[in-house]
């Protein structure tokens, strides 16, 4: 086990790097210069502003500052905000992104879960039928369109819910909502999946023959079994919510990581987008490490054969 | 006391006439293993629902743009976010299709246009008709392209890996996971930025990491398939790798190909929209699904039809491909049915 483990780790270290190398290079080759009047200053100006920043030293000495810097939690300046510590707006923005992602999460696990026990207890009735039709189209319908889909329904003509920012509890609901429909769809489809396989399986029979209700076969046998292997989609589904918080926290004007990141891409502001780009790396390559961890302790076989 | 007739006799039976050559009849018509899946495909009323609709969004996607005398950048500021207007359903006032706008103003009326709009116009009097079909040919051909240069870029490095093996598929399998490991958000997006937005780009930020997935798949199917018999008799025969490879391994694998790929086209028609939607996509005075739902969403409140139209029909193809690609999936390989 402790060898799995470690050996996970070296991948997340190697890709790490490989990330953040990816990001430096491909920063220096983009276009455009990262001062906000640079069409007005003069060439001394900008090698100034160039030597301040220690954009005027060779690449491979400034990836090494870099580097060095990042592994201190130092990401930079930012040029947008005049100088503001990227880690200090990082700091401010994403508790808002965490929030409302876990409040998405468990919007959608548990919606999920309840559609999906339903329809693989009811199998091949109406419900059974209807969850799994909800299913394809929250799967298929991009979030983005439903958010927006929801804020000129229930937010512009009806004004049930606030349109956008992020102040009262309010304004959680209709993000929170858009976010988890791909988590609600997934869940569903694999635990009606697990459901019906347990159903059949020989322990419940005996269950049964024993004599027990079925509300315990259900609550004590086959949910426990069934949601077991539901642990194995969490890490691509907290992915989808990053990869969604993007567009939802613009539709919705939340002043999250995700709107900062989209608008740091227009405003060229290099150690923004670099800053934004390792912490969300660095996030998903611990979420993907956790999982993994998780598997190889749910399931052995996962553990031996990564350990050979 | 049994009740027994003693009427019958050894005599009434009689030993059965059996006919060898009827014993070994087939009785229907043998079916390959590719008239099975269509079949079964084809049995699936989701998958057959799917197939046709995309079959008719393909065809609109070819002749819309050209169905009406507008071209994709006509700009005329005086007939400016009109509301749709289809001429022979103007007189249904249930149906968004009779030119009046969300005031109750029939637009057509008070600004004397008489040329009719199906899909309204956008903000520079484009017609959105021609603009959304156009869109959604530039969607679905960045999607088929991806996906195309994904299939051949994970058969070869997924096939060499399983087919080589030792060393060789141990250093290509860490690579791939590094590759994996990285988000493909953060790489679609830094690969835009650096190419600058447009077709190409898109593509090639797709294919970046969405190769990935066949690899291993592909890889997989023939790391089972390589020790079977089959393989072994051919190369006793003599065959060499190549010929092994595209004659018994790869054809092999084809079902699991198709499904793969089935999934990995209406991902990219989510990406492509997704990033147009960040202002990362396709830029004007071309349009794709996703710009226009971008383009629309400024004028959400006030003209809902812009976004409208483009967002059913991206719905509409990403649900298609999706039960397409379930429907496949269960088709070729009924025992993984989710």
């Amino acid at each position: 086990m402790i060898r799995y483990i470690l050996q996970r780790f070296g991948y997340m270290v190697v890709t790490f790097f490989v990330i953040v190398t990816l990001t430096f290079l491909s920063m220096k080759l983009l276009p455009g210069t990262p001062y906000r009047n640079a069409a007005k200053m003069t060439k001394e100006q900008i090698a100034n502003l160039n030597a301040t920043y220690g954009l005027d030293k060779p690449i491979p000495v400034q990836y090494l500052k870099y580097v060095g810097n990042m592994l201190q939690g130092n990401l930079g300046e930012s040029f947008q905000y005049d100088g503001r510590p990227v880690t200090q707006i990082i700091g401010e923005k994403f508790p808002i992104s965490i929030e409302l992602g876990v409040e998405a999460i468990i919007l959608g696990v548990v919606v999920g879960l309840l559609l999906g026990i339903f329809a693989g207890l009811k199998r091949n009735t109406i419900w059974d039928y209807s969850s799994m039709v909800i299913a394809v189209l929250g799967i298929s319908i991009p979030s983005f369109i439903f958010a927006a889909l929801l804020q000129y329904w229930l937010g512009v003509k009806y004004q049930i819910f606030p349109i956008a920012y992020w102040e009262t509890p309010a304004n959680r609901i209709l993000p929170a909502i858009s976010l988890s429909t791909v988590v609600i769809a997934t869940v569903a489809r694999f635990m009606r999946t697990e459901m019906v396989e347990v159903m059949q399986s020989d322990y419940i029979t005996t269950a049964e023959a024993k004599g027990i209700t079925t509300m315990q076969i259900i609550f004590k046998h086959s949910i426990r079994n069934a949601i077991i292997p539901v642990i194995t989609i969490l890490g691509p589904l907290f992915v989808n919510i990053i990869t969604g918080s993007l567009v939802i926290e613009k539709i919705f004007a939340i002043p999250g990581i995700g709107e900062q990141f989209v608008t740091s891409i227009y405003t060229n502001d290099y150690p923004m987008i670099m800053g934004t780009t390792i912490i969300y790396s660095a996030m998903f390559i611990l979420i993907i490490f956790i999982v993994d961890i998780l598997y190889g302790v749910i399931d052995p076989r996962i553990r031996l054969a990564g350990g050979k | 006391m049994r009740n027994v007739n003693s009427n019958i006799t050894k005599a009434s039976f009689k030993p059965a006439h059996i006919d060898p050559s009827v014993n070994e009849k087939i009785g229907k018509p043998s079916l390959s293993f590719g008239k099975d899946v269509m079949h079964r495909l084809f049995n699936n009323k989701g998958a057959l629902v799917g197939t046709i609709l995309i079959i008719i969004l393909v065809i609109m996607a070819i002749v819309g743009p050209h169905m009406n005398k507008y071209n994709i950048d006509d700009q005329d500021l005086t007939r400016a976010n009109m509301p749709p207007k289809i001429g022979a359903l103007a007189n249904i006032h249930l149906l968004p299709f009779d030119g009046i706008d969300k005031n109750g103003v029939d637009q057509y009326k008070s600004r004397n246009i008489k040329e009719n709009f199906w899909f309204g116009t956008d903000g520079f009097g484009r017609d959105q008709w021609t603009r959304v079909w156009s869109g959604t040919r530039i969607s679905l051909f960045i999607a088929l392209v991806a996906a195309l240069i994904d299939l051949i870029i994970g058969i070869a490095y997924g096939g060499i890996s399983a087919y080589y093996g030792g060393r060789v598929d141990n250093i290509m399998q860490r690579i791939i996971e590094v590759v994996m490991g990285i988000p493909n958000l953060v790489v679609i997006i830094l690969a835009i930025i650096v190419l600058k937005p447009g077709i190409t780009s898109i593509i090639i930020a797709m294919i970046l990491t969405g190769w990935t997935s066949m690899a291993r798949i592909v890889r997989g199917q023939i790391l089972k398939l390589k020790n079977s018999e089959y393989v072994l008799a051919s190369r006793t025969l003599g065959a060499r790798s190549p010929r092994l490879i595209m004659k018994h391994l790869i054809p092999n694998t084809t079902g699991q190909i198709i499904i793969t790929t089935m999934f990995t086209i209406p991902n990219a028609i989510f990406f492509e929209a997704f990033l147009s939607f960040i202002g990362l996509g396709i830029k004007a005075p071309n349009a794709s699904l996703g710009s226009l739902i971008n383009d629309g969403f400024a004028n959400l409140q006030s003209f809902p039809f812009q976004v409208l139209y483009p967002s059913i029909i991206i719905c509409i193809l990403l649900i298609s491909f999706n039960m397409l690609g379930d429907g496949l999936r269960d088709a070729f390989d009924p025992k993984q049915r989710r």
